[in-house]
């Protein structure tokens, strides 16, 4: 669970573009068609080999056995779609939380201050993040060699400026309180 | 039988057998990651009406498919 400091505001919630995470599923969909084309070729000779089918059953060997490979398809798309969904970048008014999610178990969660941020770069990786308005923003942080990658997102300038608009703000708060301190 | 023949075990299998230890093993794995997904969704996944509507498709349709899987392997049965 993310715990949010006390009056801390969510500015801004980052996913990776839909486009993105669909090409990745594109092999799903292929290898769901597979078995039906193969199906249509006549490529199911093997499995005369490891079932005995007689004509009048091999259609219901197949529907069932098609019907396991799905469920397995199905269950992937998910993990895959989790992935996608867990995986977030949220910045809120003083600091960015990166949520990583890598597979069903692996969950990783960086957090850095808004004032911390030195750098910030904009990659358009491919012709489609030209098309769908989507790429990388490479961040860079003061002290530290390690970039921060928020990976496919979509309109990615404007989350730059998002981002770089938060920091301002906050680095005006953390000068605001500076300077009431030291009148004291 | 000749790919399974040198296979402990699944070659005492005949082939209803062995379908069913596939939709078995089948309903395991997604048995098993569903909860998992669950936890993670529930757990870390901002709740909204988007994500419940999202885990109950993902439920529905995997047991339909089971569901008519299972059925085809009855019938596969009744014709064996």
């Amino acid at each position: 669970m993310i715990t949010y400091d006390k009056g801390e505001q969510i500015k801004y919630i980052a996913r990776r573009h839909k486009v993105a995470f669909f090409i990745e599923t594109i092999f799903l969909i292929i290898a769901a068609l597979l078995p039906y084309l193969a199906y249509l070729h006549g490529l199911n000779f093997w499995l005369f080999d490891i079932f005995t089918p007689s004509v009048t059953n091999i259609f219901f060997l197949l529907l069932s056995l098609y019907g396991i490979w799905l469920t397995l398809l199905w269950v992937i798309f998910f993990i895959a779609w989790s992935d996608y969904y867990l995986d977030i970048w949220i910045i809120t008014d003083g600091r960015v939380i990166d949520v990583k999610q890598k597979g069903v178990f692996h969950r990783e969660i960086n957090t850095f201050r808004l004032d911390k941020i030195t750098d910030m770069i904009l990659v358009e990786k491919n012709w489609l993040g030209k098309i769908f308005n989507y790429g990388d923003i490479h961040v860079t942080l003061a002290g530290q060699v390690h970039k921060f990658i928020i990976a496919e997102v979509p309109e990615p300038e404007k989350v730059k400026e998002q981002v770089i608009n938060e920091q301002r703000a906050s680095l005006e708060r953390l000068k605001s309180t500076v300077q009431f301190e030291e009148g004291k | 039988m000749t790919l399974l023949q040198n296979i402990p075990f699944l070659n005492t299998l005949n082939s209803i057998q062995l379908l069913w230890l596939l939709w078995i093993v089948t309903f395991l794995i997604f048995l098993i990651l569903s909860m998992v997904l669950s936890y993670q969704w529930r757990h870390y996944g901002v709740q909204n009406s988007n994500l419940r509507f999202g885990e109950f498709i993902y439920y529905i349709i995997a047991i339909i498919i089971l569901g008519f899987s299972a059925l085809a392997i009855l019938i596969y049965n009744a014709h064996f």
